[in-house]
């Protein structure tokens, strides 16, 4: 049985891009997920009955974080391509899926995207559209680099994958994600108020209410959304009441 | 034939296939799809601006296990686009232009949540082909299935973008007609709210803690030192 060129990980690795494509409520990534495996099962599994067992096993529910599914995809081929259990496969795949997904969930929903576009919005606030480019730059290379490590190391590797990808492993980058962020708030506030939209004390005010407003809108659980549409509706009439008494 | 806005619309096709549906390479966050709606139609700074006011409230929706939040990747390029659209009739300043393309943004972003949930389910219908095709051995129609998804959530981007386009360009511009004389400086107060919004939402969700507000301070210092090295430049 030949194994993976570097071609065919390249090719699983373009299609684990459409993997979301198909996510629905019953089996989530389950089709995407299937559709990633199928480079690999054409060059292993000639024989008609292994490719059949193989697709049944894993066209079902799948679900876990976009960026780190690769990590999962290359280490279930490595445990395929060893012929491993099929039920010892499924309950790795499950614990792993389960663990990389509340992962990939803190490090890239929560951090990596708020980090890259706080300093996107800091740099566009001062120089303009160079904040985009800066954005997409921090945005994408942590989450191409994991993607292409997570297929390497996890074909190559296979159930010892765990070792490189768990949480123990990233907790220090998440206290140090969380540290940046705290920094970048920070900066963020002096940034916004020394910008274009700030022309004067009122405006500065108006800022600092934007910010207590929604800090206080948080609190009572109120959506993104109805917070902002309130605060919109608030400093419209507010700036309509100021314009009448001047 | 305008070019520009058939380039627009095929955009919003692609903007709402990166949300959640084919590569997430960020074109999809508020700040790049609001700036690009403006790059394709003739006014970046007005889209930048539109984007600069949408990404930092959204970054508290988090799309973890599929959890259903507001599209507002198709919200913000939208807006942005209707803001720029109107700004070549509208002569006034730039706050009612933005109020427009913050607000409408909001709202489609939320008005896109049901209609996604419509996408997931036609998706749903694909879990028994995909069943049929696993159990014949039929590797190219798992595939076929997948990317079928993934031209179905492009198509579902462009109607969706030029739908609410076309609603808000009639919409508004008739409601601006109403008004030639409104004074933008009553809308003054509009973006500084909602840029302080943002602010506050990063606040919430990293400065909870004493360690957290030390490291805002610093961030603070650091951030005043920049704009005294500005000044002193």
């Amino acid at each position: 049985m030949s194994s993976l060129s570097t071609v065919d990980l390249a090719k699983i690795l373009c299609r684990s891009l459409f993997i979301q494509a198909s996510w629905n409520d019953e089996r989530m990534l389950g089709l995407g997920y299937c559709s990633c495996l199928i480079p690999f099962i054409k060059k292993q599994k000639k024989n008609l009955n292994d490719r059949i067992q193989v697709l049944r096993k894993n066209v079902g529910f799948f679900n876990t974080h976009p960026y780190m599914v690769t990590a999962i995809i290359g280490a279930v081929m490595k445990l395929h391509e060893q012929e491993e259990d099929s039920e010892k496969i499924d309950r790795f795949k499950k614990q792993l899926s389960n663990a990389l997904g509340a992962v990939g969930d803190q490090l890239f929903w929560v951090y990596a995207r708020a980090i890259s576009a706080t300093v996107g919005l800091i740099l566009a606030l001062s120089f303009g559209w160079v904040g985009l480019v800066v954005f997409l730059f921090f945005y994408n290379l942590p989450h191409l680099f994991v993607r292409i490590i997570g297929l390497r190391l996890g074909y190559k590797f296979g159930y010892d994958i765990v070792k490189y990808f768990s949480l123990r492993r990233f907790r220090p980058f998440l206290d140090f994600s969380a540290r940046v962020a705290a920094v970048l708030a920070g900066a963020a506030i002096v940034v916004a108020g020394h910008s274009e939209f700030v022309g004067n004390f009122e405006e500065l005010t108006a800022l600092i209410g934007g910010v207590i407003g929604m800090l206080c809108l948080l609190k009572w659980r109120v959506s993104i959304p109805l917070a902002l549409s309130v605060l919109l509706g608030l400093a419209a009439v507010t700036g309509f009441i100021v314009s009448y008494l001047t | 034939m305008n070019f520009d806005l058939i380039l627009y619309c095929l955009m919003g096709g692609l903007i709402y296939s990166d949300t959640d549906a084919v590569g997430q390479f960020g074109i999809s966050q508020p700040l790049v799809s609001a700036a690009l709606a403006g790059l394709v139609l003739g006014n970046l700074e007005l889209g930048l601006a539109v984007g600069i006011l949408m990404q930092l409230p959204y970054l508290l929706e988090l799309p973890a296990g599929g959890a259903k939040i507001s599209v507002a990747s198709l919200g913000s390029f939208v807006g942005s686009g209707l803001a720029v659209s109107l700004s070549q009739s509208y002569p006034g300043g730039n706050n009612l232009l933005l109020a427009i393309a913050v607000g409408f943004g909001v709202l489609i972003g939320w008005l896109m949540i049901p209609l996604q949930g419509q996408l997931r389910q036609l998706n749903k219908g694909l879990v028994k082909q995909a069943d049929l095709a696993a159990g014949s051995g039929a590797l190219s129609r798992i595939t076929f299935l997948n990317n079928l998804s993934a031209f179905r959530a492009f198509m579902f981007g462009v109607f969706s973008c030029v739908f609410f386009f076309v609603l808000g360009k009639v919409v508004f511009t008739y409601l601006l007609q109403l008004a030639p004389q409104f004074s933008d400086a009553k809308l003054q107060f509009v973006t500084p709210v909602i840029l302080g919004a943002g602010i506050g939402a990063l606040l919430w969700q990293f400065v909870k803690t004493k360690r957290g507000v030390g490291f805002s301070l610093i961030g603070v210092t650091l951030g005043g030192l920049f704009f005294l090295s500005r000044l002193g430049a």
